[in-house]
């Protein structure tokens, strides 16, 4: 129908033709009206809301698995962690300008104990409580990054309204932050760092980070 | 002697045309008063009183040229109990202003500037950025949710579950327990009926910081340079937008107004405020003491008049020569309330020594000419030569004062020998009043003496001074030893707003301002031709250590940009929450209790800490109270400016990278004019009120930037420029003087016992201004030629008379000692009044003038008569 509509011969009706002028103008006003539905998500956000899902499947339901042990649980949240999140981008929000006053050791270091602290701080925030996985709700473009929002249904009833801040990091949507009503763990754990860095130096903060995991 | 003659024809002519004299007279005064409420102004710009050809001045114009909406803006400082409130009435106030264009051409309020409402975040440090965001983190969950509902009971909620966010998150609390004591203050305050606004910029900031309590708008004026103040029309108007702010907002504010054109609005009223009550005083005072002099009431009365007449010539002619007086030339009508009388003192107290040795009046009118005439003529151009000194000085405030000042006196002269006999020869009952002189009848048996002091003189040769007067001799010598150890310390303050009254508005509202770096009123501006020069500039200069920062246009392009704006970019979902987000909804409180009663559990369950037990307390009596206007009263206080925090917030969403293109006209404005010259702005370390840190800064500054303008470097160059000013006219005066002095009296010793005695009493003075503490300032500066005017003026008049008798102590026995008192006392009384002014400046020129004239009365009165008695002696031997 498409080829037929853009023959020469186009000013015999078709229905079809008509169909096709409908769908792809309505396809489009939905894009520019209503970027941050789920409905007339733009590719970015249907690649975001893609990645949250893989991050619900996987994370929430290893948390959710009552019949994985507590180590077996974790081990499923970093493999669904280090799958979905963006390790460099955190690492440079985290550090800041204090990157500076890591050496090479004390940075390899850090980067390898980055992940488990983050699949760590997500199974503390998450895996207390919840009765059900995370509903998706939307997505949303936010400057260069997408919202996605979501709700956890609590064991007591209500929910807990949750975003993931995804972007594009060449290599797909990768979370680079997650916020619990507003409130960024990536700036909360920003400061935590920077105030023991600035009060101790590198190698307590991976001491620190060290003994979170360890808890 | 011809000077002689010419004075005995002026006074013979005036004795016998008395009413052609007295009608010339009259007519001219009237000529002097149309011109004078026609064409007379007064210009309060201390600036002005220095010549326009210095270095500095026409930098400074050139500045005032370039950027005239510096020096003319209305300068509006707002003080309110919180920064919410602060910008709440600028933000009223712009649109007020906004209403008047006619008088009001723009204004620029940065804190309600939608520009820096935007970006304003980006200028704060990068530190505090953090700590700011953290805080807005912390608190985005319990800000949307108080977005749709502002009630108590929200508040609550959101509260409540703000604290089990923060306990499962694990995040820093210090947000909370900031807004657990602000809010317990307000709910205290509303209990005790003194009702609060809650601060939110103050809870979502870190670090509140007290000067974000006040703000500053400038306010570009119309000017009307038809009225007699081009800027009243501007001022009346921000008035009513102030009156009109003030009435439309429920919370206490302070609003003030300042700036150059209104400090001197203001210095002009209290200058004419003071001079009013100054003149009445001692226009009283000066009666009392010629009716003390005289005896007789119409004998003060018609030195008076001489008085009036000459103050109203004067003023005519100031109106024609010069138009415009200053801060420093207005004074020359006390001036010559002092000087004016000298004359009418000396021609009445000699007409009535003659009249009392037995001349008839006509006789003695034409006697008084013979005698002392050219005493008068001789003292008034010495006078007027001491003015005059002060004309070619770059010292512009002085040099008017110096040419109507001269011309004043010569005025006065000329109602002494015209005005004053015309009224004696119409009214010959008035030549002699009941007694003048007590001991000179007392010594010849109370019969009245028909013998001249100088007859008197000539039968009883002596030399030898009293015991007393040379006691009093050694007392004025050993005060000015050691007035001497003070007197190179004195100083002249040139800061304008040292003369300024401490209690007028505009001054009060300035002063809070200098403990605000940021804010404080003096600093040197630098003009450079563009954006390179002047980044290259500001780097220089604030490497100087008494430079507290520069502005340019380049200091509004925020810097380290991309680092902070990599740090907004981590916390912009929470800005995003605050807009649309949802609120939280983490505990299942008991559906028996209120949110209010459920947040009091909440708080009592933690772990105690002081904000969150005494918000549990606050909260328990407004549960207890149960009363429904005290909830709706606090949700007011708490809630009268959450709507600007919002509308913030969604600006915010906004901020992006800062360009100089996008910094706002009316801040371009003020650092580029359309030639394209740059502006560089240098702030000082410190308080420039204090005279060592002035020095340093300007010193420092110009070092490295010659070219600097503005009020600091005024400040200091004038200090210089007056003092070199001073000097010059002083040994111009001093020479002229000397040398008139000399061609007259003949003998160089005469000229010494004139001028002795005055540089007696010009180190008294500057020793007692050091130890009275009174610098010598563009008010009080008149001192200097009203003292060399004075002092020779005295020392004349006894030294002439002197000449025609044999010894001192007969000198004493005439009118003129007696004459050189009272003129000395009147002239007291003319300026001690002025102290009593509210006008610093005023009231200095009253105290520092009385010193001067008290010691140039004692030097000359003491000192003359034992130095002539001396060189009489070395004469006779």
């Amino acid at each position: 129908m498409t080829a037929q509509f853009l023959q020469p011969g186009w000013r015999r009706f078709s229905t079809g033709a008509i169909a096709a002028s409908f769908a792809l103008i309505l396809s489009v006003v939905t894009i520019i009206g209503a970027p941050g539905t789920a409905h007339g998500a733009s590719s970015g956000e249907r690649a975001a809301m893609k990645t949250a899902n893989v991050l619900v499947k996987k994370a929430h339901g290893a948390l959710a698995n009552k019949g994985l042990s507590s180590k077996q649980r974790f081990s499923r949240l970093e493999a669904a962690v280090r799958q979905t999140f963006a390790f460099s981008v955190w690492e440079t929000f985290l550090l800041g300008k204090n990157a500076e006053k890591f050496n090479n050791k004390q940075r390899s270091t850090f980067r390898r104990l980055l992940p488990k602290y983050l699949a760590k701080l997500y199974m503390n925030q998450f895996g207390k409580g919840l009765r059900n996985k995370p509903e998706i709700g939307s997505a949303k473009t936010v400057r260069k990054d997408v919202l996605v929002r979501a709700k956890i249904p609590r064991a007591s009833g209500g929910s807990l309204p949750v975003d993931w801040r995804l972007r594009n990091v060449g290599r797909g949507y990768r979370v680079i932050d997650f916020m619990v009503g507003g409130t960024s763990f990536l700036v909360l754990k920003r400061a935590e760092f920077n105030s023991v860095i600035n009060r101790s130096g590198p190698d307590q903060l991976n001491a620190f980070l060290q003994k979170f995991i360890a808890s | 002697m011809i000077i002689e003659k010419c004075v005995v024809s002026v006074i013979d002519f005036a004795k016998k045309r008395p009413i052609s004299t007295l009608f010339l007279i009259a007519v001219f005064s009237v000529l002097s008063i149309v011109a004078s409420v026609t064409s007379l102004r007064i210009n309060t710009d201390s600036s002005k009183m220095l010549s326009s050809n210095l270095g500095f001045q026409i930098r400074t114009q050139a500045l005032n040229d370039a950027f005239p909406n510096i020096k003319n803006s209305i300068v509006v400082i707002v003080r309110a109990p919180t920064p919410d409130a602060t910008t709440d009435v600028a933000q009223r106030l712009v649109s007020e202003l906004s209403k008047n264009s006619d008088s009001v051409k723009s204004v620029f309020s940065p804190a309600s500037d939608p520009f820096f409402i935007t970006n304003g975040l980006l200028y704060q440090d990068i530190e505090k950025l953090e700590r700011d965001l953290e805080a807005i983190n912390n608190a985005a969950s319990f800000l949307a949710e108080l977005r749709d509902d502002r009630s108590l009971d929200a508040l609550a909620s959101s509260l409540r579950e703000a604290l089990v966010l923060s306990a499962n998150a694990e995040f820093d609390r210090s947000f909370l327990e900031r807004f657990f004591v602000n809010l317990t203050d307000l709910i205290e305050s509303r209990l005790a009926n003194k009702p609060k606004t809650f601060s939110w910029l103050d809870a979502m900031t870190a670090a509140p910081d007290d000067a974000d309590r006040q703000t500053i708008l400038f306010v570009t004026p119309v000017l009307d340079f038809s009225a007699i103040s081009p800027v009243k029309k501007s001022r009346l108007a921000v008035e009513a937008a102030i009156a009109a702010v003030s009435a439309s907002v429920t919370f206490p504010i302070e609003i003030e107004l300042t700036g150059d054109p209104i400090l001197r609005g203001d210095e002009l009223r209290s200058v004419a405020t003071g001079i009013e009550y100054s003149l009445i005083i001692s226009l009283f005072a000066t009666f009392a003491l010629l009716l003390i002099a005289y005896r007789s009431i119409a004998r003060a009365i018609l030195t008076m008049v001489g008085l009036i007449l000459t103050l109203v010539l004067t003023t005519g002619f100031a109106a024609i020569a010069v138009g415009a007086l200053n801060l420093v030339s207005i004074a020359f009508c006390v001036l010559l309330v002092g000087l004016g009388l000298d004359f009418s003192i000396h021609v009445l107290a000699h007409i009535e020594e003659r009249a009392r040795s037995g001349d008839p009046a006509p006789q003695a009118l034409v006697n008084t000419a013979r005698t002392v005439g050219s005493a008068l003529l001789l003292s008034a151009i010495t006078t007027a030569i001491a003015f005059f000194a002060f004309i070619p000085t770059d010292f512009t405030g002085m040099s008017q004062l110096g040419l109507i000042g001269g011309v004043g006196v010569l005025i006065a002269f000329f109602v002494s020998i015209t005005a004053i006999p015309a009224l004696i020869t119409i009214l010959p009952q008035y030549a002699k009043s009941r007694l003048w002189n007590n001991r000179v009848e007392a010594d010849q048996g109370g019969i009245e003496s028909t013998q001249t002091p100088e007859d008197i003189s000539a039968d009883n040769p002596s030399h030898k001074p009293a015991g007393i007067h040379v006691a009093a001799a050694l007392i004025i010598l050993s005060a000015a030893c050691g007035a001497l150890y003070f007197a190179p310390e004195a100083r002249f303050d040139a800061d304008p707003m040292a003369l300024r009254s401490p209690d007028s508005p505009s001054v009060k509202a300035l002063a809070p301002l200098y403990s605000y770096p940021d804010d404080t009123p003096y600093r040197l501006s630098l003009l450079t031709d563009g954006p390179e020069s002047a980044t290259a500039l500001s780097a220089r200069l604030e490497t100087l250590e008494p430079v507290h920062k520069t502005l340019s246009l380049n200091s509004f392009v925020p810097d380290e940009q991309d680092e902070k704006l990599q740090v907004l970019e981590i916390s912009f979902p929470s800005f995003q929450h605050i807009v649309d987000g949802e609120g939280l909804t983490l505990t299942d409180p008991d559906p028996n209790l209120s949110p209010v009663d459920s947040l009091i559990a909440q708080l009592e369950k933690e772990t105690g800490t002081k904000g969150s037990r005494e918000l549990a307390a606050a909260l328990k009596k407004v549960s207890a109270a149960d009363s429904a206007a005290l909830v709706s009263g606090l949700e007011r206080d708490i809630f009268l400016h959450f709507q600007p925090l919002m509308d913030r917030f969604k600006l915010q969403l906004n901020i992006d990278t800062v360009a100089l293109e996008q910094i706002p006209n009316a801040l371009k404005e003020r650092f580029r004019d359309p030639s394209g010259q740059w502006r560089i702005e240098i702030l000082p370390k410190g308080d420039l009120r204090d005279q060592a840190t002035l020095n340093t800064f300007v010193d420092s500054v110009l070092a490295q930037a010659p070219q600097a303008a503005g009020a600091p470097l005024q400040i200091v160059r004038a200090g210089q420029v007056v003092s070199d000013a001073m000097v010059q006219a002083t040994l111009t005066a001093l020479f002229a003087v000397g040398l008139l002095c000399f061609l007259v009296l003949r003998r160089f010793v005469m000229v010494a016992a004139v001028l002795i005695p005055l540089s007696v009493a010009s180190i008294l003075t500057l020793g007692g201004s050091v130890l009275f503490g009174i610098p010598f300032n563009y008010a009080n500066i008149i001192v200097l030629p009203l003292l060399i005017g004075l002092g020779v003026d005295s020392g004349i008049h006894l030294a002439m008379r002197r000449q025609k008798l044999d010894r001192s102590r007969e000198l004493f026995n005439t009118s003129t000692p007696r004459a050189v008192l009272f003129s000395a006392l009147t002239t007291i009384a003319a300026f001690a009044s002025l102290g009593l002014s509210e006008h610093r400046g005023t009231a200095s020129m009253g105290y520092l003038l009385t010193l001067a004239i008290a010691c140039t009365l004692a030097s000359t009165i003491v000192l003359t008569p034992i130095l002539l008695d001396w060189f009489h002696k070395d004469k006779k031997n």
